[in-house]
């Protein structure tokens, strides 16, 4: 008994060292997400936006990261591709059943859905090409991690992340001033949103906890970015 | 007889017996009719064939709850429905290994067996259903590495109790189990990690099982051998892979010098075996495109007709021995 213990404590020994090693070392691993907003708001960024968290609830937060509250839950089957905020009390998103992608309306004071029976008549701006801003100019990730922006042709690299190949962050809206660029990034275990400003210098994770690619921004007095399809009738 | 052959290798080796005492049991050995090959206490009985036919019952019981009545359970029932049949299966193995007889001893070894299996599952549900301190086991590299970990941990402890060959197999797949677990800690998985672990508990267990520390021998061998030369083999399918591939020639070619100096059938026919795989990898690999693959399995053909012959000219010790 005693030798065979011997011999257990070696091959248990083996294993303890070498996954000690590996975790003390953080082996292979990447942690490219930039500083939180929640922790350290940036009151530069403007106004707000609106996402799904992981439990299917949409989200209000300040993009400067001072602040969020949970708007409305929607249904676990509910799987909105889009999601726009057309005010502070009124959100519109899709939702697939027999007729396609159908717009709905939901009313945030009253909390009450209205099934608009339209399909959105305007595409994600740029959602196969890359996303393209207000302004014209187009973001794209490559896949070792870097943004860049095209514009006449020209393309400058705004960002570079540390993180695994085909891994990194990509575009999911501008801002509507075109200033400022929502990045989702697929952490190990949970998918963040991130914000870059348009020459990439300013950056920080706005939360940790988002769901799907739905997203949209708002900027009082500016407006609404992607933008609201125009066959929508309130 | 190669049983016997590594038993005699084993005591002249140590200096019990000498060449004419072993000369003279291999001279009885060959005279024992075929027959009579082994006691009666050795051979399965009707009992003995009950008993793994039960724990055979009970697994795919288990299997099939958790195939068609999952999603309808309460995690407390998810966690029931895998952990009363672990820790049966541990209470049975360990009931059974206090018997006298060898046949329940070995339907015990079987029940522990497949405890470590359903200890893994056990793990992975409570890490799944209750996240203790945040680990949970799907899509999380810290939950796998825990479910491996505790169950090497248990085929180590069950080996521990009783080094029977079923627990050595046990042992051996939760230790590639665990090299796995490792080599996906990092963000993408890595083949190299994962291999060299497991190529390190190969020759780790080798060098205890030719110390004599680790028993029993044949499947000590066997399973070590195995880990020694799937870990370079794993480790060969990168994208610079072309070392790893060499290090399995290298592993294989030390395993048949071992097998030789040994005089061990296991150790020649896992080094074969891995030779000849490797061989066919490394052919396809890199020479299929300018050989095409009609040659490359023509050469494949060859290598696989030259081990199998190599390994029935010394199927016994006695013959390896003669090599020497």
């Amino acid at each position: 008994m005693r030798t065979r213990l011997y011999v257990a404590a070696v091959i248990a020994g083996l294993a303890l060292l070498v996954v000690a090693v590996i975790v003390v070392a953080n082996y292979g691993r990447h942690d490219p997400s930039p500083p939180s907003l929640r922790d350290d708001p940036n009151p530069v960024i403007p106004g707000s936006i609106i996402y799904l968290n992981e439990e299917q609830c949409i989200i209000r937060a300040a993009a400067s990261g001072a602040g969020s509250e949970e708007v409305y839950c929607l249904s676990r089957n509910d799987y909105p591709a889009e999601i726009y905020s057309v005010d502070d009390t009124t959100i519109l998103f899709t939702r697939y059943d027999s007729r396609g992608p159908v717009l709905f309306e939901l009313n945030t004071e009253t909390r009450t859905i209205r099934d608009l029976g339209v399909q959105p008549s305007t595409p994600k701006p740029g959602a196969e090409s890359g996303l393209v801003a207000p302004s014209g100019e187009e973001v794209f990730s490559e896949y070792d991690g870097r943004i860049v922006l095209l514009k006449d042709g020209t393309r400058t690299t705004i960002a570079e992340f540390d993180t695994r190949e085909y891994g990194g962050p990509s575009p999911v809206t501008w801002s509507p001033d075109g200033q400022w660029i929502l990045l989702r990034y697929w952490a190990r275990t949970h998918p963040e949103l991130w914000i870059i400003s348009r020459d990439g210098a300013t950056r920080g994770t706005l939360t940790t906890d988002a769901s799907g690619s739905a997203a949209s921004w708002y900027i009082d007095g500016v407006g609404t970015y992607p933008p609201i399809p125009e066959n929508y009738q309130r | 007889m190669p049983d016997v052959e590594e038993h005699l290798e084993r005591w002249l080796d140590a200096g019990v017996i000498h060449d004419s005492d072993a000369e003279r049991i291999r001279a009885f050995e060959r005279q024992r009719p075929a027959g009579l090959a082994r006691p009666s206490g050795e051979r399965p009985g009707a009992i003995e064939a009950l008993l793994y036919l039960g724990v055979v019952v009970v697994s795919v019981g288990v299997f099939a709850l958790i195939e068609q009545r999952w999603p309808d359970l309460d995690s407390w029932a998810r966690v029931m429905a895998i952990g009363v049949p672990t820790l049966l299966a541990l209470a049975l193995g360990a009931g059974l290994h206090t018997s006298k007889e060898p046949g329940l001893d070995r339907a015990g070894q079987l029940a522990w067996f497949v405890a470590v299996a359903l200890f893994a599952g056990s793990v992975a549900v409570i890490l799944n259903e209750f996240e203790p301190a945040g680990l949970t086991f799907e899509d999380d590299a810290n939950g796998l590495l825990t479910v491996m970990s505790a169950a090497a941990g248990l085929a180590l402890i069950l080996w521990v109790f009783n080094p029977a060959h079923p627990q050595v197999v046990a042992l051996g797949a939760a230790l590639f189990a665990l090299g796995q677990a490792v080599g996906n800690w990092p963000d993408e998985f890595s083949q190299v990690l994962a291999g060299m672990l497991i190529f390190g508990f190969g020759v780790a267990g080798l060098a205890l099982t030719e110390a004599g520390t680790f028993l029993p021998r044949f499947s000590g061998r066997l399973i070590f051998a195995t880990l020694c030369v799937a870990g370079p083999y794993e480790a060969g399918f990168t994208e610079n892979g072309m070392v790893f591939e060499l290090m399995v020639f290298a592993a294989g070619g030390a395993l048949i010098a071992l097998g030789v100096m040994r005089a061990s059938f296991t150790f020649l026919a896992v080094g074969v075996i891995a030779s000849f795989v490797g061989l066919v990898t490394f052919i396809f690999e890199h020479f299929e495109d300018r050989l095409g693959a009609p040659v490359a399995l023509m050469i494949s053909g060859g290598a696989l007709i030259a081990g199998v012959l190599l390994l029935a000219r010394f199927r016994s010790a006695e013959q390896i021995r003669r090599l020497r």
